[in-house]
């Protein structure tokens, strides 16, 4: 059991760091980093991946799974983040409520928040696939968990 | 019951931690995403040659989809062992009703 400053108290057992394994629902990708730390009922995380040769050009948002915890079943959004591209693009993400995925854009001023069922619109994400050269997205996302 | 893995159930998914080093993972019942088809983007040589614009269908969107996990792969993949109790648990629990409710929930219904 740990005290904090106001006085209020946070189990330890929810307080762990370690590993995760970030899944895509498309695209070939190898996991170089993936970590997180939990905090109380917040978690971070981060990842660096690479995309193996199979990867080719596909049209759906890029997707990310396998989030360490269950997001917060709690409004509509629970957590944001932000990463890089290879080629000098920002990233942006979000996570939706009581799920274990995020969801990417690249940035430039868009919105992942303006098509149907909050995603992005397809020609925000299908640059990750199609681009030629090295891949290697690096990101970190904070979300309130269940 | 595995004490080699702490197992948390929640509405529509299932947590599971590694107690040994803490890696972890929440699983959902089905993969469900949504092919939205592909558009041009300024990159493409087409739309550099200027027969295409940015956000022209390239191909066109086959709407959602959905995938089974083959949860021996999934759970080999991800902590490179099949553990039966979680796989158990986590296929217990990932009943029809469970499944459907997930589904309903990533199209936003």
């Amino acid at each position: 059991m740990a005290f904090i400053a106001d006085g209020s108290t946070l189990s330890a057992t929810t307080n762990t760091t370690g590993t995760w394994t970030p899944t895509t629902s498309s695209g070939a990708w190898n996991v170089t980093e993936a970590r997180y730390m939990r905090v109380g009922d917040m978690c971070i995380c981060w990842a660096h991946l690479n995309s193996t040769s199979g990867s080719a050009d596909n049209s759906t948002a890029w997707v990310l799974g396998g989030l360490p915890f269950t997001s917060k079943n709690e409004g509509s959004y629970v957590g944001t983040g932000r990463g890089s591209w290879y080629a000098a693009y920002d990233l942006f993400g979000y996570v939706v409520k009581n799920t274990t995925t995020c969801y990417w854009a690249k940035g430039e001023g868009k919105d992942p928040h303006d098509t149907g069922q909050g995603r992005m619109d397809n020609t925000d994400a299908t640059f990750m696939y199609s681009s030629s050269g090295n891949r290697h997205p690096q990101f970190y996302i904070m979300y309130s968990i269940a | 019951m595995s004490t080699k893995y702490e197992i948390t159930k929640h509405s529509l998914t299932v947590d599971v931690r590694r107690v040994s080093d803490n890696h972890a993972c929440a699983f959902h019942p089905k993969n469900v995403w949504e092919d939205m088809g592909a558009h041009y983007h300024e990159e493409d040589d087409e739309v550099k040659s200027g027969a295409k614009k940015v956000g022209d269908v390239k191909v066109a969107a086959k709407g959602w989809q959905e995938e089974a996990y083959d949860w021996d792969a999934e759970l080999k993949r991800v902590f490179g062992e099949v553990d039966s109790d979680v796989k158990t648990a986590i296929t217990s629990y990932f009943t029809s009703d469970v499944t459907a409710k997930w589904i309903a929930q990533q199209k936003g219904e």
